[in-house]
């Protein structure tokens, strides 16, 4: 990795249209300014992988689906046909999933 | 164009159906090209088929199942991006997780892709919004309500090509 040693207000440039400014350093906590174009998406990492695990978690969620159990999440089975799905119990079997919360890092670095 | 895929068969793309993400997904960049299919006939759920990757798709689903008032502002550079001037022409569909099976839906809110219904074009979009969860747990009352649609206005669904994608 590159190590680069910047001070308030200095900046380095990354190819040819980026640039990372240094806007404040207050104890751990660093303010930084980048001018990127439109096309070169910026995330905080944290945030980025959450997305993209989940995105990972959706796409292999979709390999072994049961499709009873999920018409059954719609209220609609065969045998009770879901006229007046608000007057349905929830199917049986719901739980919800791992909550893990992907975003603890994330919230306390913001502001 | 042909898909051979392990998991929705094989059949032909047209290229009016094709949706493409010029930057692919976040974290994803490689699958550019997809194509969004019926996923169940009683499912309100769609399948966002990769064409580049057979064997990569995605359970999608309209905002409406997991929340009543999804509004969300559009990054202005991500409008632009996908040209999209009209606030009509814009879709939006939310990455969703099918748990245990089928016992649990959960969508990432935080982070919905954004079609142009016109051009075509999608990005997956960051919000701004460290309210909004990345697996909001499924309204079951709206999924049953939606049941046997997947109403994204103006993008069309492909109906499945031979059984279920399940």
């Amino acid at each position: 990795m590159l190590v680069l040693s910047r001070k308030r207000n200095e900046k380095i440039v990354i190819g040819d249209n980026i640039t990372v400014t240094v806007l404040e350093v207050r104890g751990d906590q660093v303010q930084l300014g980048i001018d990127a174009p439109r096309e070169i998406p910026v995330h905080r990492y944290e945030i980025y992988e959450a997305i993209k695990s989940v995105t990972e978690e959706a796409a292999q969620s979709g390999s072994e689906v049961d499709l009873e159990a999920l018409r059954r999440l719609g209220h609609k089975t065969p045998s009770k046909p879901a006229k007046d799905a608000r007057a349905q119990e929830p199917a049986p079997g719901d739980e919800p999933p791992d909550d893990s919360d992907p975003e603890g890092g994330r919230r306390r670095r913001r502001r | 164009m042909r898909i051979d895929s392990r998991r929705v068969g094989s059949f032909e793309v047209r290229p009016q159906d094709l949706i493409e993400f010029p930057s692919g997904l976040v974290g994803l960049p490689q699958r550019r090209r997809f194509v969004l299919l019926e996923f169940d006939r009683d499912v309100p759920l769609g399948w966002l088929q990769s064409v580049d990757d057979p064997d990569f798709g995605l359970p999608v689903a309209e905002p409406a199942i997991f929340v009543q008032d999804y509004e969300v502002e559009v990054p202005r550079g991500e409008a632009e991006r996908l040209g999209l001037e009209r606030l009509e022409d814009a879709a939006l569909l939310i990455v969703t997780t099918i748990h245990a099976g089928g016992v649990m839906v959960t969508g990432n809110l935080r982070a919905p892709l954004l079609v142009n219904s016109l051009t075509r074009k999608g990005a997956q979009i960051v919000l701004e919004r460290p309210d909004l969860d990345l697996r909001a747990l499924v309204d079951p009352v709206a999924f049953a309500a939606a049941s046997g649609r997947l109403p994204v206005e103006g993008l069309g669904v492909v109906p499945a090509p031979e059984q279920p994608v399940g």
